[in-house]
């Protein structure tokens, strides 16, 4: 039981690792709250959904394409939306974000329906035997796609040009631009990015739950309370969180009502900012009066 | 090499610098004087795009950049090692100096201004994995140097190189800018509030005055003028 628990709790943990890295990526690259990173989660899983209907693919193979695309959508979500509003202050900047998580939501309600829609996949009925346990091939297909996917863009992030163009872009942008480094086009590339990164948790988790216009923000909340967890603005710290709180939720969800296991994020949200503010990798900040 | 033609730049509503006029030749050492507020940065800022004229022009070897981008002017050969070195904290002295080369694809020449930026700031060999933020003033000074050198520039400015160092630091980053220039060509235009040191170093020099040129000539002849002390204190 306990270690059925804790697969399922490592398998939701990288979902929230996946969601909470694509938030971290926008909030220190371009330095905005993106509260529409639910919704590149959402409208991932959507497009999967319509690539599948519309052609005969296997499962895995869908993932390709839904990547692109969700890709895109976030690159256009930067340049219409976000770009033009750069210079300005930080309210105007987190209300547009959250503008545009309302009009996905609108948009995919007309298109796809307000009715929870089954994403299909061959693993959600299959097993994996392991000596006594059967643990559920879905989550080992999420486990395995998240872990494939930290590990790509741990190495793009670490070892490519561009990726080390963004990252010195979260640091200082004016020494970015000093170096040759266009600002403009690396905050892009780090929205499509991250759009790419939502992308991965919208198309593995989807099987498991229904998709719905809401599913996105939902998991954003937890998202967020685990970036907070493993502290906010930490790249470590966001997959530290996810999968800390995954497991935490799963396994103490195991042992207490269904109906307050949803709580267990908020609950982690409200210690942490009580006991420990900067979390597990966070750094204090301090501003200048 | 680089003519800025009656200059004007604003803060806001705040007049910065009024119709300047400055030309470094190629291949030239050009020191900015003046008090702190005089301008010397806002003339170097918006060479580099930071800021960005109301009135006049910039030309760089014939060509007008005053309305490109930061990091157009950089792919155009005007590296900055700029006030408060704008460095990258939080990412080590390698990944800074990394930075320094992305305009960079030749991989020989790459190595080369690499062993060279070497050669001149050794120290920052025995640094490579610190995080740049660590680093001593001096260090970061000559880090900040040395990332702008990386983009191999045709012409580097330098936002008081010197400023905030210990004196035996100071001649050592004086020494290197000569050797940058009598060994690699490499045209400098430095702002500077060491008079004496920089009018010994340099082959012509502007003195700022609230936003304004006063004086301008060779610098052995300004090295003999006595309003130059002036200027430097200030006028109060």
């Amino acid at each position: 039981m306990l270690i059925q628990l804790i697969t399922s709790g490592i398998a939701l943990g990288s979902i929230y690792a996946l969601i909470a890295l694509a938030l971290v990526l926008i909030f220190k690259g371009a330095q905005l709250l993106n509260l529409a990173q639910g919704e590149l989660v959402t409208i991932a899983a959507y497009f999967s959904l319509a690539i599948l209907t519309q052609v005969q693919i296997p499962y895995l193979l869908v993932i390709l394409p839904a990547l692109v695309l969700a890709g895109i959508f976030a690159l256009l979500v930067e340049r219409i939306v976000i770009r033009p509003l750069i210079g300005s202050e930080e309210w105007p900047i987190l209300l547009a974000t959250w503008g545009v998580s309302i009009t996905i939501r609108g948009m995919i309600g007309l298109i796809w329906g307000h009715e929870p829609r089954p994403l299909p996949s061959p693993f959600t009925s299959s097993h994996l035997r392991l000596g006594p346990y059967a643990l559920s091939a879905q989550e080992v297909v999420i486990i395995l796609t998240s872990l494939l996917m930290l590990t790509f863009f741990y190495l793009f992030f670490t070892r490519t040009k561009s990726g080390l163009a963004m990252q010195v872009v979260a640091d200082n942008a004016t020494g970015a631009s000093l170096c040759g480094i266009s600002v403009s086009r690396i905050n892009a590339l780090t929205w499509m990015t991250s759009g790419m990164v939502a992308a991965v948790a919208g198309i593995t988790i989807s099987p498991i739950f229904f998709l719905h216009v809401d599913m996105g923000f939902e998991l954003l909340l937890s998202a967020f309370s685990a970036a907070v967890l493993g502290g906010f603005g930490s790249i470590i710290g966001a997959i530290v969180g996810g999968y800390l709180l995954g497991i935490i939720q799963t396994v103490s969800g195991g042992y207490m009502p269904a109906a307050i296991k949803s709580s267990v994020p908020f609950v982690i949200l409200i210690l942490v900012l009580i006991f420990r503010p900067t979390g597990i990798f966070g750094k204090a900040i301090v501003e200048k009066k | 090499m680089l003519k800025i033609h009656e200059l004007s730049v604003y803060y806001g509503h705040i007049q910065a610098l009024f119709k300047v006029n400055i030309e470094v030749a190629e291949k030239s050492i050009v020191v900015l004087l003046g008090a702190n507020g005089a301008g010397k940065s806002t003339v170097l800022r918006t060479i580099s795009g930071l800021l960005k004229p109301r009135n006049g022009q910039i030309q760089f070897r014939d060509q007008a950049i005053h309305r490109l981008s930061p990091h157009q002017i950089v792919r155009m050969g005007i590296a900055q090692a700029p006030e408060g070195r704008e460095l990258f904290p939080n990412l080590t002295v390698r990944d800074n100096l990394l930075a320094g080369q992305y305009t960079q694809r030749n991989p020989v020449a790459k190595k080369e201004s690499w062993e060279r930026v070497m050669d001149w700031f050794p120290v920052l060999g025995e640094r490579m994995n610190q995080q740049a933020g660590t680093l001593s003033g001096g260090e970061q000074q000559m880090l900040s140097i040395s990332r702008a050198l990386l983009s191999s520039p045709i012409l580097l400015l330098l936002d008081e190189p010197s400023l905030g160092l210990s004196p035996i630091l100071v001649s050592q980053i004086f020494k290197a800018i000569v050797r940058m220039n009598k060994e690699k060509g490499l045209t400098i235009l430095l702002a500077e509030q060491n008079v004496v040191r920089a009018l010994s170093i340099t082959h012509r020099g502007y003195v700022l005055e609230l936003g304004k040129v006063t004086l301008e000539g060779d610098s052995r002849t300004l090295k003999e003028n006595k309003s130059i002390l002036r200027s430097y204190l200030g006028t109060a």
